[in-house]
């Protein structure tokens, strides 16, 4: 598994501290089946499903993703920076 | 317009401005970047090694010069630049590397190779060079075709005959990008690097015109949706090193390729550089001092190299860009209904202003960028019934050129066989 960003670190945080994402109530929810799937659901993880992975949080790029900085702004503060 | 000359094509002198931009930008970073590697904190593991850096300057320099032999603000800053690069490219760090890894000498050496031929010699490094390229190990690396031609690019340009060409390239031309072409709906940024560095190499920089693996036109439709790609999404590393594909080739500027020109130089000319994606102003603002100037130099110095590798190849090639996008005679009317299907992001990507300040005429001249531009959009996002309602207004206009359109039939035709409803989201 390839390691968190500082950035993406602090999503996840602000994800579980906001309780945006409920794992208390994934939790309780899942307990509810955990004993018949361990019996009955086809896990890759046949002992207890420990294994799933149940919350994914996707960052999706695309033409509404990552847009340029303002070019004037470059202009103002980077430009100079750079001797060109 | 800015650029322009009365001729209707590019004027060489403002290439040559952007391209003593760039160098201006090499003489900056060199020092910098040359020395140690560099990560931000925000993105730890992206590391910008000190030999890209070396390798890629050693490469613009090599393209400037040949480009401008004449041009003595190109070649003054060369020279500058290049006193700067050598203690990088020919000291002893590189000669205990190609001592050590006869498998990468001809990467360890990639600036050297290039310094070489602008009369940057070092006779015992070229011999610890040969000497190492004829170890048992010096093919003990398996690499990407792509890759495999930049080694013989290299290799050829160490023995001082670049125009002579190794049998063994016929083979791998067969299996690089050029050939296979690219797939104008999931093609990544890394399969359009391939594509752009194969062409860098098997035409020398733009110098040669070899035998292709697949037609010219067949190779700048696929440089045509590749562009669509980087337009559509602001990416102007991509845009650039697409559009090198023009000059290199020797091709005719199309109204795509005019267009594609026509949006960077205006972006550079408003931030005063040819900015990256990666480049952020809150991150640049939060440091000071060296690790600031470090941060600018490292987010920027790529693109704007590929912005001056652009404007070098367009000078050398001899066929500047056009200075406006034509008129189109037919299809009129095919731009704003292919607009008014695909939409637009929030907010708006920068070729759009560019659009829009041309005459519909002109829009409608770039109908098959758009379409290409509109058709990967509506792939990627699973929207089959958009591919369906582009490709009518394709046949409706006549703006079934390129890659695009035929790939999006034969996308639908699959969705057929599967049975699948042209909603599709679960797709």
């Amino acid at each position: 598994m390839s390691k968190l960003t500082e950035a993406e670190r602090e999503i996840v945080s602000a994800l579980i501290e906001s309780k945006a994402v409920d794992f208390e109530a994934v939790g309780s929810a899942l307990a509810r089946y955990g004993p018949s799937a361990v019996l009955n659901l086809d896990f890759e993880d046949v002992f207890c499903g420990t294994m799933r992975t149940y919350v994914r949080v996707y960052r999706v790029f695309g033409p509404q993703g990552p847009i340029v900085e303002n070019p004037q702004a470059l202009r103002g503060e980077i430009a100079g920076e750079l001797g060109g | 317009m800015v650029g322009g000359s009365a001729s209707g094509r590019w004027d060489a002198r403002d290439l040559e401005r952007r391209l003593c931009k760039a160098l201006d930008v090499a003489a900056r970073a060199v020092p910098v970047l040359a020395v140690e590697a560099y990560s931000d904190v925000s993105n730890p593991e992206e590391v910008l090694r000190p030999a890209k850096v070396v390798a890629e300057t050693a490469v613009l320099l090599l393209a400037a010069a040949r480009a401008t032999p004449a041009c003595k603000s190109v070649l003054e800053r060369v020279a500058n630049v290049a006193q700067l690069l050598r203690p990088h490219a020919q000291g002893d760090r590189v000669r205990a590397l190609v001592c050590m890894e006869p498998a990468l000498a001809l990467d360890h050496c990639m600036a050297h190779v290039c310094l070489t031929q602008l009369g940057y010699l070092d006779e015992d490094l070229d011999g610890l060079l040969a000497q190492s390229l004829t170890s048992g190990a010096a093919a003990a690396r398996e690499r990407l075709p792509h890759r495999e031609l930049e080694q013989h690019w290299l290799r050829q340009l160490h023995r001082g005959s670049a125009n002579i060409r190794d049998p063994d390239e016929r083979s791998l031309l067969r299996r690089c990008a050029l050939c296979t072409g690219l797939d104008p709906f999931s093609s990544s940024r890394d399969d359009v690097y391939a594509f752009t560095h194969a062409l860098m190499y098997v035409t020398d920089l733009g110098s040669l015109k070899p035998r292709l693996p697949r037609s010219q036109g067949n190779i700048v439709g696929d440089a045509e949706a590749a562009l669509a790609q980087s337009l559509a999404e602001d990416d102007y590393d991509l845009g650039a090193e697409v559009l090198l594909a023009w000059p290199m080739l020797g091709a005719r500027w199309t109204p795509a390729a005019t267009f594609g020109f026509r949006v960077l130089t205006s972006v550079e000319d408003e931030a005063g550089f040819l900015p990256a994606l990666s480049i952020r102003l809150d991150r640049y603002r939060a440091l000071v001092g060296e690790a600031r100037t470090r941060y600018a130099l490292a987010s920027a110095y790529h693109t704007v190299y590929v912005m001056g590798l652009l404007c070098a190849a367009a000078l050398g090639s001899g066929w500047l860009p056009a200075r406006e996008v034509p008129h189109a005679s037919r299809a009129r009317g095919a731009a704003a209904r292919i607009l008014d299907i695909i939409g637009s992001a929030n907010p708006p990507p920068r070729w759009r202003e560019c659009f829009g300040a041309l005459d519909p005429p002109q829009q409608d001249c770039l109908g098959p960028l758009l379409m290409a531009m509109g058709l990967r959009q509506a792939a990627a996002s699973r929207e089959l019934r958009t591919i369906k309602a582009l490709l009518e207004v394709a046949v409706e206009f006549g703006v079934v050129g390129g890659p695009a359109p035929r790939h999006g039939a034969e996308l639908l035709r699959r969705a057929a066989r599967l049975g699948t409803t042209l909603q599709g989201p679960e797709l």
